[in-house]
């Protein structure tokens, strides 16, 4: 048995097995070659050319094992020969593509790839697509397994005027407003404007585009401009109308609270800012009971001494904005008095460890719980949580008690884990 | 810089790392695996993933995400409605980043260095789009893909090779995940170092999760008739019962009847039932006889027989339950094999795996003619949409991977007709539309002729990660399309992707756990 070879004639000597071969020498044999050309095992660049060999084998297998064609149509072995490449164009602008064509001995390349700086692409049906981005002379390579050649091109900036182009011409107070900058000429997008605003704000439009957020109503103008060293200065005005903003509050709460028990509230915009010296009212039963004001942050702290269902109102008054009122439900339960064990994770031998929540008997998590089990203490986290260890397999009694003199028992063993 | 595995799954995710012959599970705390959740917090643009974030399942439900693995590939949304994060729209892709962000966090405190690359395993049956979306979410948590594997394949080479007197041996592999389910046949040539998948199957939405439903149902029913209320309807308390449930399954495994204790689901009522193993299996039988269903569909297609099978695995946390290798062992007539741990085969074969690519990627011409490897099979058949709706087969299932395949005879419907849009569909139907489109891209440059003249010769080709490159020629034209005429294809794929990328990044909360 010999080497796998992609380029052969015949199926067997594809495979390097003699023409008596049985079908399980085919099939390690061709195993053998997958192996060899499994793309898997190749650098990015010469994938391609693994997976071509790879389907040459395949296609070899098939014709041994099945009723496959051998060699495959349409796809070309590896040819040996002379590497040209030429590019369709050779000037050409800035983040223009260019199209090059890579042959051997006048056969399109099937695999390789051309390489510009950075920049490579896939050499497919003897073609490669570029773009390029650098003005100046560029050095187009091609590689195509051991060969290389090369060709030039030069990459120059159009001249001529520019426009701005407006997504809106009316928009309001902090929404983004699309600008893009394109050449008048042929309407591409211009890689090296800046836009300026007239209050001074500028941004630049690195690839053509940019966004603009007005800041305050009235009229906004934006003026594109273009500075180059090898042609000359361009620049366009335009003006949108800034209207006044929409605010809408949002307000998160708990939805549940005790009786007695004080809970925060915060006010947020839309934009996600807290909203600070906000009107917060609460009503039950349609009668106002109490009212607040949120602070810088946005939060204001309340407390509900009587069980039932509330309505939370945030809203505020403001000069050229409309502000959108934000409301919530709360529901205002009595005070618990009694304690809850649930295991989270049960404990085995192997891992004695066991997780558990805390709650009280409206199935809330109870935090500062302290638990004890065989004389070891720990107290449960802001989420109810605690771990606790059973050391000798158990079974053992847990206890919890809690400072408002809340307490519960129970009792604990390690399981079987089931492996 | 090093290369780790990750098995991201439905229900759970797990990493690996390997280094020579010592793997090394990435522990999160104390846990080998994590909870594939990822809770948004109110208040702050940030968010708790993982283990961690089951907790709020129960008390933030709407703003807690599982089982994201389930929907990649589609245009899903997740609304996180709370004006504190700069993103309050996210897609399966975008969750599973977060849960890969989280991921590589742990990794880099466990591991000791900050991974950059992984093999990342999926279903064999995942649909393009699916594998695409997996990239995705790779590509916005900041790791660089070395390669998708498919679980089954990963299974196998934690197995690992042995000396064997046959060459060429037959392993089948059962996933049985939280989500999903995979049925693959593998040739494992010990010799060349080549794990050759013959053909997989499977479903995707079949899990450890509908056997946690049909226990929660029946808990759920026996609670009712005993006290009128019904857990189900109110989120919170479904959560915890499912969290029950799910223990009790885990009991049942080793014992024969297990307790489902919830204290306080309303007040002053405790929900307290025991569930026994056979009622359990009653439950479940139908599940089970699916899975078997899809194992016996499998071998009518291919050319191997169920005798001839050497090895069974049984992979995924859901294949530890009894019931399930009673029908794997009576299917195969066959012990499945012991060799591999249920839950963390996947990721460890992932890690052998990165390892290797992660070695051979580098800049040693010698090192990259090694040869070995994993090859994988095309899921479902791909092929094109012909003018009357009809799809036209250019790559049939369970082909191996890479695959170029072309077909020829397409035309033109009308005189003088220039341009054709070609829509590459990847399905098992008749009907183009009723598989799905992975695909379009416009040929342009066909010949001026009357219509059916012109000869438009598709090409597809699946690459060895399952990644889709078309391409379409006219090929009346042959040698005398000029290069003047453009490239022969215009792929419909927006240009700024890395841009996107980079925006996406910027926008995603931060990972507070």
């Amino acid at each position: 048995m010999s080497e796998p070879d992609p380029t052969a004639d015949t199926a067997h000597e594809c495979l390097g097995v003699p023409s008596d071969a049985s079908r399980q020498t085919v099939k390690l044999a061709a195993a053998r070659a997958k192996s060899r050309f499994n793309p898997d095992n190749y650098p990015p660049a010469e994938k391609h050319a693994a997976r071509t060999r790879f389907h040459v084998v395949r296609a070899a297998e098939d014709a041994l094992l099945a009723d496959g064609e051998f060699p495959p149509e349409r796809i070309t072995p590896p040819a040996a020969g002379t590497l040209s490449v030429t590019a369709a164009r050779d000037r050409l602008a800035p983040d223009e593509s260019v199209t090059v064509s890579v042959t051997i001995d006048d056969t399109p390349a099937d695999d390789g790839v051309v390489r510009a700086g950075e920049t490579t692409a896939e050499i497919r049906n003897g073609r490669a697509t570029l773009t390029l981005v650098e003005t100046g002379e560029q050095t187009l390579t091609a590689v195509v397994g051991d060969r290389v050649a090369t060709t030039t091109v030069t990459v120059t900036s159009p001249t001529g005027g520019i426009g701005l182009e407006l997504g809106r011409t009316t928009v309001r107070v902090g929404e983004p407003l699309r600008v893009a900058v394109r050449h008048q000429s042929d309407g591409r997008l211009v890689s090296d404007a800046t836009v300026t605003a007239a209050d001074g704000r500028s941004w630049p439009a690195t690839d053509g585009r940019v966004r603009v957020r007005p800041t305050e109503p009235g009229h906004l103008q934006l003026t594109a401009t273009r500075d180059r060293a090898e042609s000359v200065s361009t620049s366009d005005t335009r003006t949108v109308t800034v209207t006044p903003a929409s605010v809408e509050l949002a307000l998160s709460a708990p939805e549940t609270v005790a009786a007695g028990e004080q809970f925060g509230v915060s006010v947020r915009e839309s934009t996600g800012d807290p909203a600070g010296g906000v009107q917060l009212t609460v009503r039950r039963d349609g009668a106002t009971v109490t009212e607040s004001v949120t602070d810088d942050r946005g939060q204001t702290r309340l407390a509900l001494d009587h069980p039932g269902t509330y309505s939370l109102r945030a809203s505020e008054t403001r000069p050229q904005t409309e502000v959108v009122p934000a409301t919530r439900e709360l529901t205002v339960r009595a005070e618990a008095t009694a304690l809850a064990v649930e295991v989270v994770d049960t404990p085995t031998a192997t891992n004695p460890r066991c997780r558990l929540v805390v709650r009280d008997e409206w199935g809330r998590r109870v935090s500062d719980a302290t638990v004890t089990v065989a004389s070891r203490t720990t107290t449960t986290d802001d989420r109810g949580r605690a771990t606790v260890t059973i050391v000798d397999g158990g079974p053992q009694t847990l206890t919890v008690t809690h400072p408002t003199d809340r307490r519960t028992q129970t009792t604990l063993a390690v399981g079987d884990d089931g492996h | 810089m090093s290369a780790i595995g990750i098995d991201l799954g439905t229900t759970n995710t797990v990493a690996a790392e390997r280094v020579g012959d010592l793997p090394k599970i990435v522990d999160f705390n104390g846990d080998r695996t994590m909870r594939s959740a990822v809770a948004f917090t109110e208040g702050d643009d940030e968010v708790i993933v993982g283990n961690e974030a089951v907790d709020y399942l129960e008390t933030d439900p709407q703003l807690t995400f599982t089982s994201v693995k389930r929907a990649m590939g589609t245009d899903e949304v997740y609304d996180v409605p709370d004006d504190s994060y700069t993103r309050t729209e996210h897609s399966p892709e975008t969750i599973s980043s977060l849960l890969l962000r989280h991921l590589i966090d742990t990794a880099e405190q466990t591991l000791g260095s900050r991974p950059e690359s992984a093999v990342v395993t999926v279903p064999a049956d995942f649909s393009e789009p699916a594998r695409r979306a997996t990239e995705r979410a790779a590509e916005y948590a900041g790791i660089d893909v070395l390669r998708l594997l498919p679980e089954p394949s990963a299974a196998c080479a934690a197995y690992g090779l042995r000396e064997r007197d046959e060459p060429i041996e037959t392993v089948a592999v059962y996933d049985l995940g939280g989500g999903t389910f995979d049925a693959s046949v593998v040739d494992v040539i010990h010799e060349a170092d080549l794990y050759e998948v013959q053909g997989t199957d499977g479903r995707q939405q079949l899990g450890g999760d509908d056997f946690d439903d049909r226990l929660l149902d029946h808990v759920a029913e026996e609670f009712a008739a005993e006290t009128d209320v019904d857990v189900r309807e109110n989120q919170e308390e479904r959560e915890r019962v499912r969290r029950a449930v799910k223990q009790a399954k885990h009991k049942l495994s080793a014992a024969s009847e297990a307790e489902v204790r919830v204290p306080f689901i309303r007040p002053e009522t405790n929900l307290e039932l025991t569930v026994d193993r056979e009622t359990f299996e009653e439950l479940t039988a139908d599940l089970v006889e699916e899975t078997i269903t899809v194992c016996r569909e499998l071998f009518e297609e291919l050319d191997t027989a169920v005798d001839d099978v050497d090895t069974v695995l049984l992979v995924g946390g859901a294949s530890k339950m009894p019931q399930v290798q009673t029908a794997v062992a009576e299917f195969f007539d066959q012990e499945p094999s012991k060799e591999v741990n249920p839950d963390e085969a996947v990721a460890m074969g992932a890690a052998k795996q990165a390892e290797v690519l992660a070695g051979r990627t580098g800049l040693d011409p010698e090192a990259s003619t090694e040869g070995g490897g994993i090859l994988d099979v095309a899921p479902d058949p791909l092929g094109i949409r012909v003018h009357d709706g009809s799809f036209s087969r250019i790559i049939d299932n369970n082909e191996t991977l890479p695959v170029r395949a072309t077909r020829d005879g397409y035309s033109t419907v009308e005189d003088g007709q220039r341009r054709a849009t070609i829509e590459v569909y990847q399905g098992d139907a008749d009907r183009a539309t009723d598989n799905e489109m992975i695909e379009s891209f416009v040929l342009d440059n066909i010949r001026n002729a009357p219509a059916g003249v012109p000869n438009i010769v598709v090409e597809l080709e699946l690459d060895e990660s399952g990644v889709l490159r078309p391409r379409a020629w006219d090929d009346s034209v042959g040698e005398e399309v000029g290069i003047e005429d453009g490239v022969e294809i215009t792929r419909a794929e927006a240009e700024d992707a890395a841009e996107q990328i980079e925006r996406v990044r910027e926008e995603l909360p931060a990972v507070a756990n």
